[in-house]
C-alpha cells in the first residue's frame, strides 16, 4: 500500500513580536510532496517577509518541476546577504519526496540538519556537501518506510532555554533524544510529535520565546481511508452492486441516512439497531450494523457535522468531547486522509415541504460543500453519484 | 416474560425535525407504577413520511399501531392506558 505523508507545521513567535519570522510551506502534487522551512534573519515583519518570499519561490519552482539543484542555485543567488554579518537574509531546508516509492532528497542551507528517525531511533544518513556560489549546502537522500519520522527545526528550538534552564540552549542532540523518547510510543499522526517538541520549547523559554521557533514534522504511515455512503441510489437494480462494493471498500465505512441504513441492513439480512440514548434535540441518534463503523441519520447530522468542522477549523483537538452522531462523524472525517463519498440521488419528496427547517440543505449541496472544504484542507476527496 | 407495551419512535430525518427528539423523555414521564410495563425503542426510518395518506411525522408505533403527528401528551396518554389494561389483565389472571 502506498504510504501517506502526514505533515504537521507548527510555530511560535518570539515574545513581543506580532509576526513569526519563520515560514513553512508544503505542497502535494500527483508525483511528489514538497516541504520547505525558512528562517528569516532577525524577527518580526522583515524576517517574516524574507522567509515567506524564500518559501514561496522554492515551492513554486519545485512544483513547476525545476530540478532541486537549479532551485537552490537560483534562490541562493537571489537571496540578499547581510553586509555586516556576511550571512544570507534567510535560511532554508527543503524536502522533496517522490511518489509512489517515497524516495526523498533533503537540502539544508544554513539551517539545522533535518532529523530522520526509523523505528524510533535517530538515523545518521550520509550528508554530502556541495558548494553553490561559494556557499555550503548539505544534501542527503533516502527512502521513507512506514513509521519513519522526519523533522525540520528552526534554530529557535535549538536555542530554547538558553541563559535560563540550559547553559547552551536545548541543542540538536538533546532535541533528537527527546524525540526518540517520544517515539517509544508510535504516534498516530505527525502533529503528536511536533506539538510535543514545540510545547517543550515553549516551556524551556519560560513562556517567553527568545526567538521564533518552528518545527515541521513528517510521518510516513499507511493511509486512513474512509468511504461514506449516503442516500438511496436512484435505481433499485444497481443498489445491490453499489452496496456490495461499499461493504468491500478498504478502510472505515460510514453510512449516513435512515433509508440508506435500512437498505444496507436489508443486504446484510438484519435490522438497524438504534441507540436512542445518543439522540439529542439537535442530532438524531446513532444506529448499529455489523461491519459498519458509524451509522447516522442523513442530512441533519451532516449539516451539523459541516458546522462542527468549520467551527473547529478542521482541528480534531478542538472538537467537543460529546459523543453525538455529528461530532463522531466529524471525528471520522478528520481522521481520514482519503475520503470517498457514494451519494445516492433518490430524494424523499417530503423534504420539499416548507415546514422543514431552513437550515436543512439537500444532500448534494451538502456533500459538494464538504468535499470542497476537505479538499482545501489537503485531503484526497472523491464523490460518486448513483 | 412480562407483557409490555411496545413503543417504537421513528428517528428518521423528517420525524426528528417534526418533534421526535421531544419523545425520548417519554419513559421518564410515565407514572411510576406503569413504567415496568412499557418498553421504548428507537427505530430506523420507517419511511412513512413518503406516503401522504399516512399523515404527518413524527410517527410512533404503539403495539403495532401507527400514530402520526405524535406528541408527548398523545403518546403518554395512549401508552398509559394500554399499560393499565395490561395490569388489569394480569390481575384477572392472578385472581382466576
Amino acid at each position: 500500500m502506498e504510504l501517506f505523508i502526514d505533515i504537521s507545521e507548527l510555530a511560535i513567535r518570539k515574545h513581543g513580536e506580532s509576526l513569526c519570522g519563520d515560514q513553512s510551506k508544503t505542497a502535494r502534487t500527483k508525483d511528489k510532496t514538497l516541504i520547505v522551512l525558512s528562517d528569516g534573519l532577525g524577527s518580526g515583519v522583515k524576517a517574516s517577509i524574507l522567509a515567506t518570499l524564500t518559501t514561496e519561490i522554492i515551492i513554486r519552482m519545485l512544483k513547476a518541476d525545476v530540478g532541486l539543484t537549479d532551485v537552490v542555485e537560483t534562490v541562493i543567488g537571489t537571496l540578499p546577504v547581510c553586509k555586516k554579518r556576511k550571512i544570507a537574509y534567510s535560511t532554508f531546508a527543503i524536502m522533496e519526496i517522490l511518489h509512489p516509492d517515497c524516495t526523498y532528497k533533503i537540502v539544508n542551507f544554513d539551517s539545522p540538519a533535518a532529523m530522520v528517525f526509523r523505528e524510533g531511533q535517530l538515523m545518521h544518513p550520509v550528508r554530502d556537501t556541495i558548494r553553490i556560489q561559494d556557499r555550503e549546502i548539505f544534501v542527503s537522500e533516502g527512502k521513507l518506510e512506514n513509521g519513519d519520522f522526519v523533522c525540520f527545526l528552526s534554530d529557535g528550538i535549538l536555542h530554547a532555554g538558553l541563559g535560563t534552564k540550559m547553559n547552551f540552549g536545548w541543542g540538536w542532540d538533546n532535541v533528537a533524544q527527546h524525540i526518540e523518547k517520544r517515539l517509544h510510543e508510535p504516534p498516530q499522526c505527525a502533529w503528536e510529535v511536533a506539538h510535543n517538541v514545540l510545547a517543550e520549547t515553549y516551556s524551556l523559554y519560560g513562556g517567553k520565546p527568545g526567538d521564533d521557533a518552528s518545527i515541521v514534522g513528517i510521518l510516513a504511515r499507511h493511509q486512513n481511508r474512509l468511504t461514506i455512503l449516503t442516500g438511496p441510489p436512484l435505481s433499485r437494480e444497481s443498489e445491490g452492486a453499489i452496496i456490495r462494493r461499499f461493504l468491500k471498500s478498504e478502510g472505515r465505512k460510514v453510512v449516513c441516512g435512515g433509508t440508506t441504513g435500512n437498505i444496507v441492513a436489508r443486504h446484510l439480512n438484519t435490522e438497524v439497531e438504534v441507540e436512542i440514548k445518543t439522540m439529542t434535540a439537535e442530532v438524531p441518534p446513532l444506529g448499529r450494523l455489523p461491519g459498519i463503523d458509524l451509522l447516522t441519520e442523513g442530512i441533519i447530522t451532516m449539516s451539523k457535522t459541516l458546522q462542527w468542522l468549520q467551527d473547529c477549523d478542521f482541528d480534531p483537538e478542538t472538537l467537543p468531547s460529546q459523543k453525538d452522531a455529528a461530532v463522531l462523524l466529524a471525528r471520522e472525517i478528520l481522521t481520514a486522509d482519503v475520503i470517498h463519498f457514494i451519494v445516492g440521488q433518490s430524494i424523499n419528496e417530503f423534504y420539499q415541504n416548507p415546514e422543514f427547517s431552513k437550515y436543512v440543505s439537500i444532500r448534494k449541496n451538502l456533500i459538494r460543500e464538504l468535499a470542497f472544504l476537505l479538499d482545501q484542507q489537503g485531503r484526497e476527496v472523491t464523490v460518486e453519484y448513483c | 416474560m412480562e407483557a409490555k407495551v411496545h413503543v417504537q419512535i421513528c428517528v428518521g430525518t423528517a420525524c426528528h425535525i417534526m418533534g421526535a427528539a421531544d419523545l425520548i423523555t417519554i419513559e421518564d414521564l410515565v407514572a411510576e407504577p406503569l413504567r415496568e410495563y412499557i418498553e421504548v425503542k428507537g427505530v430506523s426510518c420507517l419511511e412513512l413520511c413518503r406516503d401522504e395518506t399516512r399523515g404527518k411525522p413524527p410517527f410512533v408505533i404503539i403495539d403495532g399501531e401507527t400514530m402520526c403527528e405524535a406528541t408527548l401528551d398523545k403518546v403518554l396518554h395512549r401508552i398509559e392506558r394500554q399499560a393499565e389494561k395490561l395490569i388489569d389483565e394480569k390481575k384477572r389472571h392472578a385472581g382466576s
